[in-house]
């Protein structure tokens, strides 16, 4: 008998000459590949491409004056988790506690000093930054000498990052001196990256007073990050070294930290708790409550991040503005939702007598399950559009949306017709002997028990249609996938970052699916399905 | 408080003390057919039951007895001869039909139970959508069958919680609520443990006390002899005779009948 972590060991690992060879080998092989990724995702990695841009693939270009639309939307998704916690405990209390803990690093981490970014004024994806221009004043002066440091001429226009390379002369008295404007109160930030050169960071006001430095020795970047009032500023760039200095100054302006957008975070955790307790009311804590709220809730949370330009306070934002990962999930949540009572009627009219319905069911089914979900959007934007007078304009959104949902309803379709088809025989028998006409058979007996048993066929459908909504770039729109694509193609400093990015994206993308799956396996096993 | 089957169900006890040869038809059966493709599952089949008369059909497997009393409600539709149920002519006649289904009820060898119901919905189900019975009203028949059956306790469980034998004595439930004149038996018990047939055997005998028409499809033979007034003998799709259990336990007239009740007892 072999016993303990030794015997296990030996029995299963080393048992023959061979096996050992093998295991020893495969060993070397697993460590290094384990040694490799550790070494890579800490050391070698620059996830700056991520954490500097964190808006960006969460919502897109979303203006920030309405992040509290789509947080409260959020809030409401918060009441509904705390209602499960309540109801179901167990898995929803697990996503509920991440979801307070997302919600309170997001709230707080602007305040302590963490930037996540607000890269809504990117070069690479904004039009519209707000107004700042950098001027050039004289080079190489000497330090502190701001009486002659004359405009020399403007630098374009800032939009988002910008770049402007610079050189010193060798001499550690002599600066490089910036100046800009600003009429609104903004968060800056500032890189000076330095190829040989040793060179300090300097944000002075207009009279000259240091407002912030950045000093770091040798050739490390200096880097300064700080919120500012209206007025005139400057930026001197402060050669430490008789060579000459080469650098880069980038340098962007976000608006501050939002202490609305922050607080909409931080109170996120009452809302899980209103949620509990609302549901520990006997009246308010049933099933069929939950799926009532649900819906209102999903209605209502759509509306808040589309915008309708029917309610005053809630301007639609611009198709372009609404992306990453936030377009993603409104895209699959209103295509699987919607899908489901399309696919219903869909598999009834399938299995209809009228042979019109019948067959129409059958071609719209087999059609669009026969074109790729790819071929389908972009016929939506470029060829439909031209069967429609010319002044029918479809925004892109709900081309897309009304694209996802006949994409999916004919798969669901499909979903539906087999788990009715699978209902044993008996149960409509059994129906119509009580006396039940064929429609209250299907309502009220095959419909219920096929819709249960194709729960885990829907999360399948679920996961491959969130995964199958970042197709819409074809037309134009920015999910998150194709957030990561403009930006390492468009952006000079993340140009070699792909892996990071990709990997990023594939990251969430798994928290998600793997989180639907889990969730419809409990919810399986809750419901008995397989079980008579 | 106990509730008895004649406040819940049309009920005429009395019926058993007239003899069946002054009695009406309830169900008439003339010159039946029915085929499969090529196979003749039932095969000029004429019988007719009388009002309140228990009548066991019984028969090898495949005999086509199970065919024929799913055509008594057309779960089967018969291709040639003609059914008459209760003075109704079982046609395409959709109205015919629906009325035919109120008047019988069935009970099936595999339960079939709605498994996404309760006890209790399962049995209201038929009376609010079919009678519609206010719910509070139906409740209270359900309420009054179950404890007939013996399974009040059970109401809010599901089936799948339940005992076979449960599960059978609320499909009778089920079949009574709708209140119907004739119960069909489509070997109610085959489906389950020995222990668990007699409680279902007993609620059978009872609703036979209470004056139901019943046609069962059964292999109990004690039932049969206890119960019965007439039993039917089905082979090769044919009735191959049909007389009382004295009759056909003691004296058969067909060879076939003997030659199967030998196999059996």
């Amino acid at each position: 008998m072999t016993v303990g972590v030794p015997g296990w060991i030996r029995a299963n690992l080393f048992s023959s000459p061979i096996d050992g060879v093998i295991t020893i080998v495969l060993g070397i092989i697993v460590a290094l590949a384990i040694f490799q990724t550790i070494n890579w995702v800490f050391i070698t990695a620059s996830w700056e491409v991520v954490t500097s841009r964190v808006p960006l693939y969460v919502i897109g270009r979303y203006p920030q004056e309405f992040y509290w639309r789509p947080e409260t939307a959020l809030l409401l998704v918060s009441v509904l988790l705390g209602m499960a916690w309540r109801l179901w405990g167990g898995i929803a209390r697990g996503f509920a506690i991440a979801l307070i803990i997302v919600t309170l690093l997001a709230g707080t981490l602007p305040y302590l000093g963490v930037d996540l970014g607000a890269p809504r004024y990117d070069s690479t994806v904004a039009p519209d930054p707000p107004a700042m221009s950098l001027r050039e004043k004289n080079r190489d002066i000497s330090d502190g000498d701001r009486a002659n440091a004359i405009d020399q001429k403007d630098i374009t226009t800032l939009t988002g990052t910008s770049y402007l390379a610079g050189t010193l002369d060798g001499d550690e008295d002599r600066s490089d001196y910036y100046s800009f404007t600003i009429t609104e109160a903004m968060k800056l930030k500032t890189i000076l990256a330095q190829q040989d050169a040793n060179a300090n960071l300097f944000l002075e006001d207009a009279n000259g007073a240091v407002i912030q430095s950045s000093d770091n020795s040798g050739t490390s970047d200096d880097s300064i990050t700080t919120t500012i009032d209206p007025s005139t500023y400057y930026i001197r760039v402060d050669s430490q070294q008789t060579a000459n200095n080469a650098y880069v100054l980038s340098y962007s302006v976000t608006d501050p930290p939002d202490l609305l957008v922050n607080i909409l975070f931080i109170i996120n955790f009452l809302a899980v708790a209103i949620g509990y307790g609302l549901a520990t009311i006997r009246a308010i804590g049933t099933f069929r409550n939950f799926l009532i709220l649900s819906v209102v809730f999903f209605i209502v949370s759509a509306v808040l991040v589309i915008g309708t330009s029917y309610i005053p306070g809630l301007d639609p934002v611009a198709t372009q503005d609404l992306g990453g990962l936030t377009l993603n999930l409104l895209l699959a949540v209103i295509g699987i939702v919607c899908s489901i009572p399309i696919g219903i009627a869909l598999a009834l009219g399938r299995r209809s007598q009228l042979p019109f319905l019948k067959y129409f069911c059958v071609f719209f089914i087999e059609v669009i399950r026969g074109v790729p979900l790819i071929t389908l959007l972009f016929m939506s934007r470029h060829i439909l559009p031209l069967t429609f007078p010319e002044t029918v304009s479809i925004d892109e959104l709900y081309l897309a949306m009304i694209t996802i949902t006949l994409f999916s309803s004919a798969y669901m379709a499909e979903n539906v017709r087999g788990g009715m088809a699978a209902v044993a025989t008996g149960q409509t028998e059994a129906a119509h002997a009580l006396g039940l006409r064929g429609w209250q058979t299907t309502v009220l007996i095959t419909l219920p028990q096929g819709l249960r048993n194709i729960i885990p066929a829907i999360v399948g459908q679920a996961i491959s249609l969130f995964k199958d909504t970042s197709l819409v770039f074809i037309i134009g729109m920015l999910d998150l996938v194709e957030m990561g694509r403009v930006t390492i193609q468009g952006n000079l400093d993340f140009v070699d970052d792909g892996h990071e990015v990709y990997i990023f994206i594939a990251a969430v993308f798994w928290i998600f699916t793997f989180s639907m799956s889990y969730i419809s396996r409990r919810i399986e096993s809750a419901l008995g399905v397989g079980r008579r | 408080m106990t509730t008895s089957l004649e406040e819940t169900t049309v009920t005429n006890p009395d019926i058993r003390n007239i003899p069946l040869e002054d009695r009406d038809d309830i169900i008439v059966c003339e010159n039946v057919y029915k085929w499969f493709g090529n196979f003749c599952a039932v095969n000029d089949v004429t019988m007719s039951v009388k009002r309140g008369e228990v009548v066991v059909i019984f028969g090898p497997s495949g005999s086509g007895k199970s065919t024929f009393i799913r055509m008594i409600n057309r779960l089967e539709e018969h291709q040639q001869g003609k059914i008459v149920v209760d003075g109704i002519e079982m046609t395409n006649d959709l109205r015919n039909l629906d009325a035919i289904r109120r008047e019988v009820g069935m009970v099936f060898q595999q339960f079939n139970l709605f498994p996404h119901l309760s006890v209790i919905s399962n049995i209201t189900l038929a009376p609010q959508r079919v009678r519609h019975l206010p719910k509070a009203e139906a409740d209270e028949l359900a309420m009054s069958l179950l404890e007939r059956v013996g399974i009040p306790e059970q109401a809010e469980k599901y089936p799948a919680e339940l005992s076979g034998g449960q599960q059978q004595r609320v499909a009778i439930a089920r079949a009574l609520a709708m209140q119907p004149e004739i119960m069909l038996f489509d070997e109610p018990t085959s489906a389950l443990d020995p222990e668990m047939i007699k409680e279902v055997l007993d609620v059978m005998r009872e609703l036979a006390d209470t004056g139901m028409t019943m046609l069962c499809v059964t292999h109990e033979m004690g039932f049969a002899r206890e119960v019965a007034d007439r039993m039917a003998m089905f082979d090769e799709g044919q009735l191959v005779e049909i007389d009382t259990p004295d009759h056909i336990f003691t004296n058969p007239t067909e060879a076939r009948t003997q030659l199967f009740l030998d196999q059996i007892l």
